[in-house]
């Protein structure tokens, strides 16, 4: 009998030549501990090396029978009772058996080549080498080192072979590389080959953070004398003609920031009216001044990566500073190059995109740091909306430090860009300036600067015909002392067929795609780029080309006959992916061309990537787009992320997009799907729906063992058998399988931080979980989640304010260095509250304000409805009862979809009724509020601040049965956690309803109790307004109930 | 008649350097060191990039890597949190990691460098400047190993004779700015310990750092205020040296225990920082005679490699009468003053030991900022150094090309 194993490209057991079918590894541990030996030397380890690998929480006594059941599987799996022995401290695989591991032929392999030298010996290893090892197995910390170490050794391989293309697929910014492809070309002639060669690095370098072509890359580029060909200056000159407004106003925004107030500007102003020249303008400025400065450009056509407008900003600024990196924490650099070099990354579920913009706002703080930073993203309309939400979060993060940063968009902007611009405008982050025509002196004076004395009737007919815009004004004037008449720039024919297809493109495009897509052969391509280059349509770009100006290009789409249109998009979809290139703008690419069928392939590598990044809306629109189109290899995949990506942005479809995934789905995939669904359904209340997704489903040592735990207890939670969902969460985190799944951990710890509350554990719980987190960054992340009800008992409990807001400020600062912006969110809401409690409003709206929007922009929609309900509070306290109420119409969407939409929707509901214009109106809130929440899957704990609220407005009324109930209801609730401020609060309800029952000496015995309980609590705003009743009752005048 | 147009007074980093440059220009120079060639030196000898990348533009990086000087490619902050931040080193132009020479390594390679670019080294002490034409220092009064006066005449004078320069306290040169703060060290080399490349470490009131060097060694320091050290060394150097690497990192001691072997503790007392004056008529400083700071942020030699390179310029724009003297050498100190007033400022924060875990983050922040304007301005000269033979960077270039042109550089 004999055996090989492949562990290269894929993992595969074949006995005798036959390979077992890929069920038998359905085991997940089984197939984990074949693969693991079968890449040790000898295919054996000591059981601990085994145990550590495999279970590296474990003990060693809990390790054992995982490790025994795990070799029973596998040796049902091999079908030989002898595949996997255990013998004393050793563990082996097929001892004494004839076995064939591809690894260790490549390794042989690749030793002899190295050793003779010989290009037959080196071709010889690499055929050996598959692909990457075990590629489905990417996140086993065990499989890393030697993955790289084969992979770099399979790189060696094609380097000493000169197979410099390969090595390019694998690495494209390898600068050796792509210079001995350069000589290559140079050797045989072919300076154009060489040139492209160039752009191709120069491009792939451009995507990696703080990297520049080398001395040597410059001084090969120098010897190709045809070659050199400056990119245009970007440095504009300090004076524009007819903008000394917008000079000042750029000039005392440095000054401003100078002294470490920042800000954004946002300039806005029809196309061609120069934004991009006024950017320009400042940063020419900005650089005078001797700050850095950075630029990007969002580009819908060219379908770009996540992020790509503000990422190329920065990856411009590292370009000019790559020093800079010299003091950036590897991990921050880790998740910004991960982003920019838009490398496929594969999405585990978490939510990343935090901590890239944490690493962000450090770069920019780092760059900022000395002199001053300026930032520059053009043509926002464009924008990705991954981009507007970092935009957003940097805005903000701006204010603070030395740093402007300027964002041109043109009018009518996207409704996600509108509602970025508005949000910074608001918050005090941002101003606007709009760029208005140039009048008719300007014009003249523009004229004279470029062309010098024109005749007074053409410059009016300019001043006329171009409407002020600069862009007009210097076409037609070009056009005149050309003496051409069109007002487009003249090309011949095949040119203009030629750019009008890369117009389609994009707003930039390299040689290389300028071969793909014209019809010509070569020689005739390079003579159509002379001569769009010296009709000025296109000028060189820092690799490749551009449209000079953005209405160029448009003019170029507008002439391609709407009935061509689709048909040249095709063309131009697939002669481009063809060559290659980013799924993400190939996706985009055949979505535009109507070849959806097409793009499917491309959509799910880009849903994957995006998905890791934070990018969630821009994927969900991209699948929205090809559902229909996919075939059945590629369905599931399609619908299950689908689900996913609603889940992750906390939309309530999540629970119909995981349904539709079930039945299309197999396998650990299908059982993966129905756990998920189970989730989300739980989530929404569907109970059902949850129960039926999960029936059936057993362990079955897959990867969805963990998620169907979780799901399972997550559901008694939500059926309110705390014991069995604490149980199951015990559990689940005992069994975790190798490696940690980080977000089924936090999932995990959330499940239990809620039954920790339930039994009225959670505060020494989540200070626990909060050690155990520390230096563990995932970890931290989504700890904080599930606080947003629980931190309440903190809140009301006999722990002072101020010792809250030290504690919860160590908090702040403790995960803002994790990178958990989670956390900040929380520490921030708790911070707000406290200090609202404690009557200091201006602290609780600054705070509350910022924790709204820090968990908006890491779509925390729960933390965002609790803190905008805390600060409808707080407007409420400052007589804005209007403001308030706006605030928790915002809030109520929100907390519905949540994990803890039982407790922040009470709340939400609570000051509804307390904002509510007059008593009438109130009562009509507690009777929605009832309605809406029903009395399955609200928390018993926060139930008392909705029940106290009510019971006061409908004694206002005189409704006073519903208000004995709802203040036994309180009263309730009340007992279970003695020493609150709760109690004052009971009995400041008690009060109304004595009243309201006529019984004033007790309303007023009970409303003094209350006076002292809140007193006690250090609740200034509580003790003033049971006073301000007791003195409208002493002063014998009519009572309101209402406080 | 003046023997030479430049005397250079202290043949170490500063000196050697500056008379490497002024040489390769075809002037006569002297160099006058009072110590035998290489001699070791109390120093935190870590060359940061911008440092590296002078040694490589002048050809002379390979030399100190043949030396066994290891490769640094990571550095690591440990803040008073118990946090941990690793920084790697990414390779720029010339550039493929850090090092930090033994002083016996470093003072050697760029004497022997200025010497056979043809300075001439003088093993003698200065004892006085010798008064030129007008109000001009004319050159340096030496006393042999014999007990002679000689005098050195030269049209222009360097002094880059450390902190406690001869030249500037004859010249006169005006003190600019004064520090307050002062670190007081101990260092010791240490044999066969494991390092993560340079590691920093800012504890409650006192740092330590771990610099990789040649022979295996780590060159290990503490430090803390000078109060702070007299205090600690009540009991003794090897106390305080404990005591300090306890309050730095509570994990430095266990390492070093885990170590080959310790050398002798060294120690500094520390001294505040200043700046003078670098200029006036016939004389200039440069190196921690023109600019001392504070050990602390490990920048000394760095700046002095430098500065070499823009005192040289100056000094040959005056000499061959292509600029006025006053002109040059005002630009030479707005030069060296804009790029050094930032880290200089920072570096006084971070030797006063009173940060914390928030505010060393942010001064240290501020110490890279600076740093990547120095290195803006380095790597906007030409690579390798137009007078440096071609031959010599060939492998730091790892390229092949034409031999550069012998044009005059231009760092201003």
């Amino acid at each position: 009998v004999s055996t090989r194993i492949a562990l290269l490209g894929r993992f595969g057991v074949a006995v005798d030549g036959l390979e077992l079918p890929a069920e038998r590894w359905s085991r997940r541990q089984a197939a984990t501990l074949v693969k693991l030996l079968a890449l040790a030397p000898g295919r054996r380890l000591h059981r601990e090396q085994v145990a550590e690998a495999l279970w590296p929480d474990a003990d060693v006594r809990g390790a054992a029978p995982r490790l025994h059941k795990a070799a029973h599987y596998a040796r049902r799996a091999l079908g030989d009772d002898e595949a996997v022995v255990l013998r004393q401290e050793m563990v082996s695989l097929l001892p004494g058996r004839e076995v064939e591991v591809d690894v260790e032929e490549f390794r042989s392999l690749a030793r002899t080549a190295a050793v003779t030298g010989s290009s037959s010996d080196a071709a010889a290893a690499l055929t050996a080498y598959a692909g990457p090892l075990l590629p489905d197995d990417l996140y086993e910390p065990w499989a890393e080192l030697p993955r790289e170490e084969l992979r770099t050794s399979y790189l060696d391989l094609l380097r000493s072979d000169g197979r410099w293309s390969d090595v390019l697929a694998e690495e494209p910014a390898d600068e050796q590389a792509h210079l001995a492809l350069i000589r290559e070309h140079l050797a045989h002639g072919d300076s154009r080959a060489a040139e492209r060669q160039f752009e191709r690095m120069d491009h792939a370098l451009m995507r990696e953070l703080g990297t520049r072509p080398s001395a040597e890359a410059e001084e090969l580029r120098g010897h190709l004398s045809t070659a050199v060909r400056e990119a245009p200056a970007t440095d504009q000159g300090v004076r524009l003609v007819g903008r000394r407004a917008v000079g000042d106003r750029f000039r005392a925004t440095l000054a401003r920031a100078d002294h470490g107030q920042g800000t954004t500007l946002l300039v806005s102003g029809p196309p061609g009216v120069g934004k991009t020249a006024v950017l320009g303008l400042a940063e020419a400025l900005a650089r005078r001044q001797g700050w850095r400065t950075g630029r990007g450009t969002a580009s819908a056509v060219e379908g770009p990566w996540p992020y790509a407008a503000v990422l190329e900003a920065f990856a411009d600024l590292c370009r000019q500073h790559p020093a800079l990196l010299d003091g950036l924490d590897d991990n921050y650099y880790t998740e910004i190059d991960q982003a920019l070099s838009g490398r496929d990354v594969a999405w585990t579920g978490d939510s990343g995109h935090q901590r890239l913009f944490v690493a962000v706002a450090e770069l920019m703080r780092l760059a900022a740091t000395g002199h001053g930073l300026l930032l520059v993203v053009d043509d926002l309309q464009d924008a990705d909306e991954a981009s507007l939400r970092l935009l957003h979060y940097l805005s903000r993060c701006a204010t603070s430090e030395p740093v402007v940063i300027v964002v041109a968009h043109r009018p009518g902007i996207p409704e996600t860009a509108r509602q970025v611009v508005e949000s910074v405008v608001r918050r005090g982050a941002a101003s606007r300036l709009e760029l208005g025509p140039l009048d008719a002196k300007a014009v003249c004076r523009l004229l004279v600067e470029h062309f010098g004395e024109l005749d007074e009737q053409h410059v009016q007919e300019i001043v006329e015909a171009s409407g002020g815009l600069p862009f007009q004004v210097l076409e037609l004037g070009r056009n005149l002392v050309d003496g051409s008449v069109s007002p487009t720039p003249a090309l011949s024919l095949t040119a203009s067929e030629t750019f009008q297809r890369l117009a389609l493109l994009g707003s930039a495009f390299t040689t290389d795609e300028v071969l793909a897509l014209s019809h010509g052969t070569e020689d005739q391509t390079y003579q159509q780029l002379e001569e769009a280059l010296t009709a000025r349509v296109i000028e060189p770009a820092e690799a490749g080309y551009r449209f000079r100006h953005p209405l160029l290009r448009e003019q170029l789409v507008d002439a391609v006959p709407t009935h061509r249109r689709a048909g040249v998009q095709r063309d131009v979809a697939e002669r481009v992916a063809a060559l290659g290139g980013s799924p993400a703008r190939l996706a985009h690419l055949f979505i535009e061309a109507g070849l959806f069928s097409r793009a499917v392939p491309y959509v799910l590598r880009t849903v994957e990537t995006a998905g890791a990044l934070g990018a969630y809306r821009d994927a969900v629109r991209m699948v929205d787009a090809v559902r229909d189109h996919a075939g059945p290899d590629d369905l599931p995949g399609l619908l299950a992320r689908r689900g996913d990506l609603l889940q992750a942005l906390g939309d309530p479809d999540a629970v119909a997009a995981y349904q539709e995934a079930v039945p299309v789905t197999s396998g650990t995939a299908q059982r993966l799907v129905r756990a998920r669904l189970a989730r989300a359904a739980g989530m929404a209340g569907e109970l059902d729906i949850a129960e039926e997704a999960l029936a059936g489903l057993e362990p079955e040592g897959d990867a969805a063992d963990g998620p169907i735990v979780l799901a399972r207890g997550q559901l008694a939670f939500f059926q309110g058998d705390i014991d069995a969902a604490w149980e199951l969460a015990n559990q689940g985190r005992h069994n975790l399988s190798s490696p940690d799944d980080p977000t089924l951990v936090m999932e995990l710890v959330n499940l239990q931080g809620l039954v920790a509350h339930q039994r009225g554990e959670w505060f020494e719980r989540f200070r626990m979980e909060l050690r155990q987190s520390r230096g563990r960054q995932r970890m931290a992340t989504t700890v904080y989640d599930a606080h947003l009800c629980v931190a309440e008992y903190l809140l009301y409990g006999p722990v002072p304010y101020r010792e809250v807001i030290a504690d919860a400020r160590g908090l702040l600062q403790q995960a803002d260095r994790a990178g958990a912006l989670r956390g900040v969110a929380f520490a921030r809401a708790l911070i707000g509250e406290a200090a609202m409690l404690m009557g200091d409003l201006d602290l609780a709206e600054a705070e509350l304000t910022e924790s709204a929007e820090l968990h908006h922009d890491t779509d925390a929609a729960a933390g965002e409805a609790h803190s905008l309900q805390r600060l409808a509070e707080v407007r409420l306290a400052r007589g804005d009862a209007s403001e308030a109420r706006r605030l928790l119409q915002r809030a109520l969407p929100l907390a519905r979809w949540s994990v803890v939409s039982g407790h922040v929707i009470q709340r939400i509901y609570a000051t509804m009724i307390v904002a509510a214009p007059n008593p009438e109106a109130a009562r009509v809130v507690v009777d929605q509020a009832q309605a809406a929440l029903g009395d399955s899957d609200t928390c018993t704990f926060c139930g008392v601040m909705f029940a106290v609220p009510a019971a006061i407005a409908c004694a206002a009324v005189g409704d006073l049965e519903p208000a004995r109930a709802y203040l036994t209801e309180a009263q309730q609730s009340t007992e279970q956690w003695p020493g609150t401020a709760w109690t004052a609060a009971v009995q400041e309800a008690d009060g109304h309803l004595a009243l309201a029952e006529g019984r004033r000496e007790d309303g007023a015995a009970l409303l003094e109790e209350a006076v002292a309980g809140f007193e006690a609590a250090g609740q200034p705003r509580d003790v003033a307004r049971c006073r301000a009743m007791l003195d409208r009752l002493h002063s014998e005048l009519p009572a309101s109930p209402v406080g | 008649m003046n023997e030479y147009d430049v005397v250079v007074v202290g043949g170490r980093v500063a000196g050697a350097s500056t008379a490497l440059l002024l040489a390769l220009e075809g002037l006569r120079v002297a160099v006058v060191e009072r110590e035998e060639v290489g001699r070791d030196t109390v120093s935190t000898h870590a060359l940061m990039r911008a440092g590296v990348l002078q040694l490589a533009r002048w050809g002379l990086l390979d030399q100190v890597r043949e030396a066994g000087t290891p490769r640094i490619g990571h550095t690591t902050f440990g803040y008073p949190d118990g946090k941990r931040v690793t920084v790697s080193l990414r390779s720029s132009r010339g550039v493929d990691g850090l090092y930090a020479p033994r002083r016996t390594v470093l003072d050697r390679i760029l004497i022997e460098a200025a010497e056979a670019a043809g300075a001439h080294v003088l093993r003698r002490n200065a004892v006085r400047l010798v008064p030129g034409p007008g109000d001009r220092v004319g050159g340096v009064v030496t006393l042999t190993e014999q007990g002679t006066e000689v005098p050195v005449r030269a049209a222009f004078t360097v002094g880059a004779d450390g902190f406690r320069s001869t030249v500037a306290r004859q010249a006169g040169a005006v003190t600019l700015r004064r520090g307050r703060s002062a670190s007081a060290l101990l260092y010791r080399y240490v044999h066969g310990m494991e390092t993560a490349g340079y590691e920093w470490f800012y504890g409650r009131g006192a740092a330590a750092g771990l610099i990789p060097t040649n022979d295996d060694a780590t060159c290990v320091f503490v430090s803390t205020t000078p109060e702070g050290m007299r205090a600690l060394r009540r009991d003794g150097p090897e106390q305080a040296f404990q005591q300090l690497l306890g309050s730095s990192d509570p994990g430095l001691a266990d390492r070093l225990a885990l170590s080959r072997g310790q050398g002798r503790l060294h120690g500094w007392k520390g001294a505040p920082a200043r700046v003078r004056r670098p200029w006036g008529p016939g004389w200039a400083l440069v190196g921690d005679a023109g600019c001392y700071k504070d050990p602390i942020t490990t920048h000394g030699i760095t700046d002095s490699l430098r500065d070499a390179e823009l005192l040289a310029h100056a000094v040959v724009r005056t000499l061959d009468g292509g600029l006025q003297p006053a002109r040059a050498l005002a630009t030479y100190q707005q030069t060296r003053d804009r790029l050094s007033r930032h880290l200089w400022d920072v570096t006084e924060e971070v030797a006063g030991y009173r940060w914390d875990a928030d505010s060393v983050r942010v001064l240290l922040r501020n110490v890279s900022a600076a740093m990547s304007d120095e290195v803006n301005l380095l790597e906007s000269l030409p690579f390798p150094h137009p007078l440096v033979r071609r031959e010599q960077t060939l492998t730091t270039l790892t390229s092949v090309g034409t031999v550069a042109g012998r044009e005059r550089t231009s760092p201003l």
